[in-house]
Order: C-alpha cells, then sequence, then structure tokens
C-alpha cells in the first residue's frame, strides 16, 4: 500500500519524505546503537553473576529497558532497511525502467531512422524510375520529332509541289491573257529554264516513288539467294497504273514474282508531279528490283 | 505532242533494293454450311491458324463484316480491298452420309486475288469426316505453296516428351499444332533427345531405362523397338543421315564426349575426329557428307562443321557467349541454334552466305531448336513464366510466336517430323 503510494507520488516529494525519514532514523539509530553496545555488556555481567539468589529487578527493568528500546529501533531499523531496500529496489526498478525506456527509445528511434532510410530509398528509387520514365518519354518525344521532322520534309516537298502548280496556273492565266509574241517566247524561255533546273525535281519524284513501292516488296517470298526482276509499267496522271505491270525478266521464282507484283499494284497510286512536262518523262518506267540485295 | 512522243526517250529506270519481311493479308472467311460439331475449331480458323503461326500472312479480322462470300463471283473487290486485304479465301462445305455410320465432308473452295480482281484456283476436296482438321490443313497447304512458292508442313507431325511426375514419362506424337495426340511410349526413366527419321517411319531416342543414357530406335507404325547404342559410358544425341540409313551419336566411350557414325542397324561405328575437347549434339548438312556440332574447342561452346570425308573442321558461330544445339534448314542455307548472351538462351538463326544473326525469340530458357521440314518455322521449347516446360513455334523471320497447347504438365525435348509423301 505505502509502495504504491509512494509510487503514485511525485518523485521529489518521496525522495525529500524518505531523505527526512532517513535522517531521523539514522540519529535515533545512534542513540539506540549506544544502548544497544551498553545493554549486552550489562546483560553479560548480569549473566555471569546470574545466581537464584540475587534478586535483579533492577537490572532485569535495565536489561528489558533497553531491550525494548532495543527492539523498536531494531524493528524500526528492519522497516527502514525494507524502507530502503524497497527504495533501493524502486530506484533500481525505475533505473531499469528509465534503461528499458531508453532502450525502447533508442529502439523507435533506429526503427524511425530505418524507416527514413527506406522511405528515402523508396523516394530515390521512385525518382530513379521517375527519370526513366522521363527518359523513355524523351526519346519517345525524340521519335515523334523525327517522324514530325520527316512529316515536315513531305510537306516542304508537297508544298514544293504546290507551288510548282502555282507557278503553271500563273504560266498559263499568262498564256490565256493571250500576250504578244515576244512575252510568249520569253515565258517559253522561262518555261525552258524551270524544266532545266528541274532535273534535281524528277529525282525528286523517282525517290517518292522508289519509296513508295519498296515498302510494299515482300523479300521473304524471293528466297534467300540474290535475284532480279524487272517491270514495265505505264502509269495515268492520277498515278494508277494503266494496264498491267509487265514482266520483262523474272526472278525464276513465281511467288517473288507475284510477290513484287504485288508490290507494285498496292504502291498505287504513285506519287507524279503535276507538270506535264516532267510527268512525261516518268509516264513509263522501269522498275528494276533486287530484294535480296545487290545481284553481282 | 506529237512531236514530243515521237522522240524516243530512253526509259527512266527505278531501282529498288532489298525489301521488307512483312506478312501477306489474307481474308479467311466462314464456309457456308460449316458447323461446329464436335470440333473446337471451324475449318475457316483452322486454316486462318495455320496460315498465321507461319509468320508468312496476317489473317484480316473479318468480325465486322456483315455479309460473307462462299463463292468467288459474289466477292465484293473494292469492300475487300478497302480492308487492306490481298487475298480472299472462301469457300462451302458438304456433308454427306456414306454407308451407315461414314460422314463425308466436301469442301469447295477458292483463293481469290483482290488487286488483279481474279481468281488463282478453286478446288474440290472429300474425306472423311473425322479427318476434318486434316482436310483444313491440306487447304491450308495449297494456298501456302501457291503463294509462298515453299511446301506447307500444316499436315506434318510432331514429337514431345510428357513428364507426368518425376517416374511417369511418355514420348508423345501429335499433330505439328498439338492436336490428337497420341502417346508412342511411357517409361518410368526419362526419355530424351527424339528424332525423327527423315523417310518418317522411325524414331530415335535417348532412354535412361538402362540406368544410363541409351539409344533406342522405335519404328512409329508397329511399336517395335531396337536398341542403337549401348556402348560404354552415355549414348546420346541421335542424328539421322538425310538418307534415314545412318546416325550420327555421341559416345563418352573414351574419356569424353565424342562423335561416332552408326549405321541405323547398329552395325558399323566409326568415330569422327579425334580431340582432346568435347564434340557434341551432331547434326547432318543436307549433303550428307558434312556434320555441324558443338564444341569447347575454342574455350566457350560454340558450332562447328566437319567435312567427314577429310575431317577437316571450320567454326561456323562467332556471335555470343556459347552457341549450341545446331541444326541445319533443308535447303542448308540456314544454321539454327541455341545462343548463350546475358544468362540468356535465345534461338537464333544464321544465315550461311552473309553470317547475318538473327535471333528468333527473347528466352531466357528456350531449348532444343529444331526446323521445320520446309526451314520456315522453328518448333523449341520454353519456360512458360519461367517455370514449367512448354513448347510452341516461330517463324524465321521472328514476326511469329505460338504456342503449342498439349495440355498441362511438362512438355519437352520436342521435334518435327517430315513432310509425307
Amino acid at each position: 500500500m505505502r509502495l504504491s503510494w509512494l509510487e503514485n507520488n511525485d518523485n521529489l516529494q518521496a525522495n525529500l519524505f524518505t531523505l527526512v525519514i532517513h535522517l531521523a532514523l539514522f540519529i535515533f539509530m545512534i542513540f539506540s546503537v549506544n544502548w544497544n553496545v551498553k545493554a549486552p555488556y550489562y546483560a553479560e555481567i548480569e549473566l555471569w553473576d546470574a545466581v537464584p539468589t540475587q534478586t535483579k529487578p533492577k537490572p532485569q527493568i535495565k536489561k528489558t529497558k533497553p531491550k525494548i528500546k532495543k527492539t523498536a529501533p531494531s524493528e524500526d531499523l528492519k522497516k527502514a532497511q525494507q524502507k530502503k531496500d524497497a527504495d533501493i529496489q524502486l530506484k533500481k526498478k525505475k533505473a531499469a525502467e528509465l534503461k528499458k525506456k531508453k532502450a525502447a527509445e533508442l529502439k523507435k528511434k533506429k526503427a524511425a531512422e530505418l524507416k527514413k532510410k527506406k522511405a528515402a530509398e523508396l523516394k530515390k528509387k521512385k525518382e530513379i524510375n521517375r527519370l526513366q520514365k522521363q527518359l523513355l518519354e524523351e526519346e519517345k518525344l525524340e521519335k515523334i520529332q523525327k517522324q514530325l521532322l520527316e512529316e515536315e520534309k513531305l510537306e516542304k516537298i508537297q508544298k514544293d509541289i504546290l507551288a510548282q502548280e502555282k507557278l503553271e496556273r500563273l504560266q498559263e492565266d499568262l498564256r490565256d491573257k493571250d500576250l504578244a509574241k515576244d512575252t510568249r517566247i520569253a515565258i517559253e524561255g522561262q518555261e525552258d529554264l524551270v524544266a532545266g533546273s528541274n532535273s534535281g525535281e524528277l529525282e525528286k519524284y523517282k525517290a517518292l516513288i522508289q519509296q513508295k513501292i519498296y515498302q510494299n516488296v515482300n523479300k521473304q517470298l524471293c528466297g534467300l539467294d540474290p535475284v532480279e526482276l524487272t517491270f514495265e509499267i505505264t502509269l495515268m496522271p492520277t498515278g494508277d497504273l494503266i494496264g498491267d505491270a509487265k514482266m520483262i525478266k523474272s526472278s525464276k521464282i513465281e511467288s517473288c514474282d507475284l510477290a513484287v507484283e504485288r508490290a507494285i499494284l498496292q504502291a498505287q497510286p504513285l506519287p507524279l508531279p503535276k507538270d506535264n512536262r516532267l510527268f512525261s518523262q516518268l509516264k513509263k518506267l522501269k522498275l528494276k528490283f533486287q530484294p535480296n540485295g545487290n545481284v553481282d | 505532242m506529237i512531236a514530243l512522243s515521237g522522240v524516243t526517250h530512253s526509259l527512266e529506270v527505278i531501282e529498288i533494293l532489298g525489301g521488307k519481311a512483312s506478312q501477306i493479308p489474307i481474308a479467311v472467311t466462314p464456309f457456308k454450311d460449316d458447323d461446329k460439331n464436335n470440333d473446337v475449331q471451324l475449318m475457316h480458323e483452322v486454316i486462318a491458324n495455320d496460315l498465321s503461326r507461319s509468320g508468312l500472312f496476317s489473317p484480316i479480322d473479318i468480325s465486322g463484316v456483315s455479309q460473307y462470300p462462299y463463292d468467288e463471283r459474289d466477292v465484293n473487290f473494292s469492300n475487300w480491298s478497302a480492308l487492306q486485304s490481298q487475298f480472299i479465301l472462301l469457300g462451302k462445305l458438304r456433308k454427306t452420309a456414306v454407308g451407315r455410320n461414314n460422314l463425308q465432308v466436301e469442301v469447295i473452295w477458292s483463293l481469290v486475288d483482290i488487286y488483279k480482281e481474279k481468281t488463282i484456283m478453286t478446288i474440290s476436296l472429300k474425306g472423311p469426316a473425322k479427318q476434318y482438321r486434316l482436310i483444313a490443313h491440306r487447304i491450308a497447304d495449297i494456298v501456302y505453296e501457291k503463294l509462298t512458292g515453299s511446301e506447307g508442313i500444316f499436315q506434318t507431325n510432331i514429337a514431345f516428351v510428357k513428364k507426368f511426375n518425376p517416374k511417369q514419362y511418355s514420348l508423345f506424337i501429335s499433330d505439328y499444332d498439338g492436336y490428337n495426340p497420341k502417346a508412342i511410349l511411357n517409361s518410368k526413366h526419362p526419355i530424351i533427345s527424339p528424332r525423327w527419321s527423315p523417310d518418317g517411319k522411325k524414331i530415335a531416342y535417348v532412354s535412361f531405362e538402362k540406368k544410363k543414357p541409351v539409344i533406342y530406335i522405335q519404328n512409329i507404325e508397329t511399336g517395335k523397338r531396337t536398341l542403337l547404342a549401348n556402348f560404354r559410358g552415355n549414348n546420346s544425341a541421335p542424328a539421322w543421315s538425310p538418307d534415314s540409313r545412318k546416325l550420327a551419336i555421341v559416345l563418352t566411350y573414351s574419356l569424353n564426349s565424342q562423335i561416332y557414325v552408326i549405321k541405323a542397324d547398329g552395325s558399323d561405328i566409326k568415330q569422327i575426329m579425334r580431340t582432346r575437347s568435347i564434340n557434341t549434339e551432331p547434326t547432318w548438312a543436307p549433303n550428307g557428307k558434312e556434320l555441324y556440332f558443338s564444341s569447347d574447342r575454342g574455350g566457350s561452346a560454340q558450332i562447328y562443321k566437319v567435312d567427314m570425308a577429310t575431317n577437316e573442321v571450320e567454326r561456323v558461330t562467332y556471335e555470343g557467349k556459347n552457341n549450341l544445339s545446331p541444326s541445319l534448314s533443308p535447303d542448308g542455307k540456314l544454321l539454327l541454334f541455341l545462343n548463350q548472351e546475358d544468362r540468356k538462351y535465345r534461338v537464333a538463326v544464321q544465315n550461311l552466305l552473309s553470317n547475318q544473326v538473327l535471333k528468333l525469340t527473347s528466352g531466357p530458357d528456350d531449348e532444343s531448336p529444331i526446323f521445320s521440314p520446309n526451314g520456315h518455322m522453328v518448333l523449341f521449347t520454353y519456360k512458360d513464366y519461367g517455370k514449367t516446360s512448354k513448347i510452341g513455334t516461330v517463324s524465321i523471320n521472328g514476326l511469329k510466336v505460338t504456342p503449342i497447347d498439349v495440355g498441362s504438365g511438362i512438355i519437352m525435348e520436342s521435334t518435327w517430323g517430315p513432310i509425307k509423301n
């Protein structure tokens, strides 16, 4: 009960209380010790002189007195000791508890640190993931940009075509206006100039046609050995074929001949210039195929 | 204008070098009066699956089409052209009772060229109803040959080993797509390296029933077995010669694995090469004069070839850490093997003319690659989800990998049978 009461009290108050009690007990103990020391002395003498004839009411009283006094302090001492022990135990307990508490705190701290660490790692991982994703996206973007660039190129080509068309229309308009002979000659001269400078334009359309057909050539149907095929085609201004693609030289592999023929048919309509002069140069074409790479 | 056309222009020439590895878009439409019965797939589905598995065709999605043509005259070219289809395969089915319990199936089918707007072929096929799938495979073979120039393999068989538990193994043969499996051997001991004889009559395999690997040859039709090789040490890796008369085998008779050639009746054994290094996994070149094999003579496992007349050896593979399990395409132009790189085993193919290597699968635990008899596909084993061994095919353009479903369990050690005559 007392212990629990003590426990329930404020530390300082309890300490003060025990200190006062201790001091009191200590002082009391010194006195009692004196008595204690004296008492056995007398008692000894009395014991040695213990003769039935002798009456020793006084020493007996004296004896009992210290005895009582002796027992009283000893009991108190015991109690004090007990209390002291209890206090020590309490202190020990408290210390142990404190230790435990500290250990627990340390543990907690460590756990928290670990958690933090883990969180940091996770964060790092996430960051890496994010970066990778970003990288991937950047790659994607690059791809898209590349595509865009290509599209832009195509657009440019188309624009060029449009410009060409515009020029043609302009020229036609000029012609329609039926200007004086000399101006017409001048225009024709200009036209020639245009056609002359258009060898690049011709190459461009050839490249476009080549690309479009190449996309469709399924070389898997041509075996593994180098083979060569030649076709001749005639085109409408729309880019569609007039009649069949005429095979001039066979690969000697039927599936290959057919695959290449399909590639040509599939590429319709082929890209053609609006310029009549240019078109007339591309109207009839010879297509040479080497699906498995160079023959020689 | 007249003056212009009168001028004899030399024609503009456009050169188109190379090409792509693409798939032919084809519409395979349901056949008229085809119904499910007991079959899991309808005839047009079997055909479409065959063509798709080859990697050379991509059957187009026809689910959105409201009306299918059953006759070549009913094809709406512009519609099918709009669906990007280059060909259409259509047909009709007729089932007639023959005798009491025999049902006969007749299919009249046409292959039509959409671009050229003309019929390539119309054929009628007949057979017993139980050969429903076989008829479908036959149609796929004819179409395949017409459009690719190569023989189709859709009517061929494969063999594989199924492990039911550590004490129960069976050697199965089935259709090439895994249908109609039939066990031809049951054993308490592992069975490995089955190899079909080129004449299609026998299968050689390695069995552990004598507490060590020995080689048996089993007649498929009669089931009769003969012991081909039970020499001192291990007897393994049988490989038939193109004429089915001899086999190359591997023995550890002397110190380590060495290659020997033995007649199919077990007589006349002789060693090919005598080296300190390991020589194993022999396979014949189609000319019957050379053997390709794997060896560690260069430090790592690589593929070499040996001329059997002169014993001259030449290294064939250089790419990758290790290359093993070689086999050759029927035309001898492609080498198929297992390529190991970055702890991954993948099926790879090397063009022996250009020495270009194409990795067909992504691994990481692929095994036992073997060519289809036309050299256009590869049968191989892989680990499903990194665990259970399964089998599948990959087209040699690497475009199409398809599993072969032969039920649950561990499926391994697969091999492809020849084209039946």
